[in-house]
């Protein structure tokens, strides 16, 4: 039973980090329709600039959590003016755009593989041992992971509820064309939801990173994450956690009681047998594009 | 597939069959095409590895044929194309190898295997654009790990070997030539079955809802049939083609079907154009010929697809064949005094 419980904690740690970048997928498609599919790759971009700053650089681990995502946003803000905008004031199919992120993620990935090699990278030890909570050894790391995936969702929530460029996002998201008449600027929008998107990115590379190893092969890590928002209506923010969470513990439990080396496959099993029968997820999303 | 009223077919005739309209001067390229083609190889004589790249960039060419209609037509982004190739070329593989069927028989489970891939994947198809672009490339994955980690079946990493030539009726075709007529035939077979398509009542459903889906819609255009159909035709070609990649090849491994080489067939259809059949022929050159003869830069060749997916998307929207034509009619334009 504790071996259980430890399995359910350590899934809910991978779960965390899979919420973070399943809200970063959510949010890009909420906000500006985009399924963004260069997202992972910021993930695992992010968890590689980690090792860098974290080795080569010898700041430590808690300012590398701050400084990557900020890196990383400015490299989605890059992103968006250089490939993004152009497509978008075209106003061409909106595959192209899809496209372009795949194309970008690819990009990413390659340049990553020839500036880091291929070889996968650990990061030094930092906060090792474990505590015992209620009779079940829980890592350190764990517990930094949650509690740092928990400050950033509440700094999220407050941004989008409480500040005016949030709640310029969220009207954006209900309906871009009315947000555009009230004097929000849909060009900084889309902006804003790549900065954001790409911060989220990177911190989750960095966690990620941290608790196994970085290497030019994360995005597949990353883009499982999919699987998560998907679960959790395509969409959805809360829904996106959620997903998230629940996909990291199940693929932890599938992979230690079921059969490990299929835990990929079930992830991706599972999305599509998610979009078959249940694509409104968790939360209800509608499904069919309404404007 | 639904037929629409006669009024509103008419109107639709008007916008889309511009440019998939037969005139004299197309036919005379096609034939000019097909002859040289035909020719190109008794010319070549004994350079093999030339011949090698030709069977490969008719095979690709095929398959991303059915990936232009479902994308660039039916407006559907699959990111696993490559999928429905693989699961045809091991369909084929197996049975040749394993049951020792003859090459027909592998050939039609090949293309009815990928028609039910692509199958479940018809669902989806009814949500909005960005579900089935998900599923699609979960899709790729799912098959890719299936190749990789059913060994018993599948040869796992190492994939299938000693895969027999094709045959047809008992004539063993194993000579390049041979085979490069085989992947001639099927190619051409599926560019003049799409092109009739494109020409039909489907291809003008398939323009209408690419211009105002709702529209098409309203007129009784059954949107969802219509783009399960074009997702069926691109995998039976895919799946077709997966079966002669795999007699042509001998072995086969899983990293031939990989969701990178989905990336490869989207990089042709983009690079060459989603509109116009022959605009693939051109991206499935460039990108065989990176795979062929850049051995030199074998180490940045998925670099060059990520920068050629972007860059046509952000510079060249419409590919190789929309700036030809674009030049065309300027050309055109131009001599006839308008401009």
């Amino acid at each position: 039973m504790d071996q259980f419980v430890q399995q359910l904690v350590f899934g809910l740690a991978n779960g965390a980090i899979y919420a973070v970048i399943a809200v970063g997928f959510a949010l890009s498609y909420r906000t500006i329709r985009l399924l963004n599919l260069s997202h992972q790759q910021f993930v695992m971009f992010g968890g590689l600039l980690g090792y860098s700053a974290v080795t080569s650089l010898r700041l430590p681990l808690p300012l590398a959590i701050v400084l990557v995502p900020l890196a990383m946003a400015l490299l989605s803000i890059l992103v968006e003016r250089v490939v993004i905008r152009p497509i978008r004031l075209r106003q061409a199919d909106p595959v192209n755009m899809i496209i372009a992120t795949l194309g970008v993620g690819v990009v990413m990935t390659e340049t990553a593989r020839l500036l880091w090699g291929g070889a996968p990278l650990s990061y030094p030890g930092f906060a090792k041992g474990t505590v015992l909570v209620a009779g079940v050894h829980i890592a350190n790391a764990t517990l930094i992971v949650l509690a740092t995936v928990f400050f950033v969702v509440v700094l999220l929530q407050l941004f989008l509820t409480r500040t005016w460029t949030g709640r310029g996002l969220r009207a954006t998201a209900e309906h871009w064309r009315a947000a555009q008449l009230v004097g929000i600027s849909v060009g900084r929008t889309v902006t804003i939801t790549f900065a954001i998107t790409g911060a989220l990115g990177g911190l989750a590379g960095v966690l990620i990173s941290w608790l196994y190893v970085a290497t030019f092969t994360l995005g597949d890590l990353g883009l499982k994450a999919l699987a998560g928002a998907v679960l959790g209506g395509f969409g959805s923010l809360p829904g996106a956690m959620v997903g998230g969470l629940v996909l990291g513990v199940s693929e932890n439990l599938f992979s230690v009681y079921a059969v490990s080396n299929l835990a990929t496959l079930f992830v991706f099993a599972l999305l599509i047998v998610i979009l078959l029968v249940w694509p409104r997820g968790l939360f209800g999303v509608k499904v069919s594009e309404a404007r | 597939v639904a037929t629409s009223s006669p009024a509103s077919q008419s109107k639709l005739r008007l916008e889309s069959d511009r440019g998939f309209r037969r005139s004299p001067a197309k036919l005379a390229a096609l034939v000019l095409g097909a002859v040289l083609m035909v020719a190109l190889p008794l010319s070549l004589g004994s350079h093999s590895a030339l011949l090698a790249f030709l069977i490969n960039v008719l095979i690709f060419a095929t398959v991303a044929l059915g990936l232009q209609l479902v994308l660039g037509h039916a407006g559907l982004l699959s990111l696993g194309q490559a999928s429905f190739f693989g699961l045809g070329a091991y369909a084929s593989a197996l049975l040749t190898t394993q049951l020792g069927m003859p090459f027909p028989l592998g050939f039609i489970a090949a293309v009815v295997l990928a028609v039910l891939g692509a199958l479940l994947m018809a669902p989806i198809i009814r949500l909005s654009p960005v579900y089935f672009a998900m599923a699609s490339l979960a899709f790729g994955i799912v098959v890719d790990e299936v190749f990789n980690q059913w060994g018993s079946l599948t040869g796992g990493h190492n994939g299938l070997t000693d895969i027999p030539p094709p045959s047809i009726f008992g004539v063993e075709i194993s000579s390049p030539i041979g085979i490069y007529y085989l992947a001639l035939l099927l190619c051409g077979v599926v560019y003049l079955l799409y092109g009739g398509l494109l020409r039909s009542t489907v291809g003008a459903e398939l323009s209408a809802m690419r211009q105002a889906e709702d529209g098409a819609r309203s007129i009784g255009i059954k949107v969802a049939h219509v783009k399960v159909l074009a997702l069926l035709a691109a995998a039976a070609a895919a799946g077709g083609a997966g079966s002669l990649y795999a007699a042509s090849q001998a072995t086969i491994t899983p990293s031939g079907f990989s969701p990178t080489r989905s990336v490869a067939f989207l990089a042709m259809v983009v690079i060459g154009g989603k509109r116009d059949l022959w605009g693939v022929f051109f991206g499935a050159f460039v990108i065989q010929y990176l795979i062929s003869y850049g051995t030199g830069i074998a180490d940045y060749q998925v670099l060059i697809y990520g920068i050629l997916l972007t860059a046509s998307m952000v510079l060249l929207p419409e590919g190789f064949s929309g700036l030809v034509k674009k030049t065309a009619s300027l050309i055109g334009k131009r001599s006839s005094g308008r401009v």
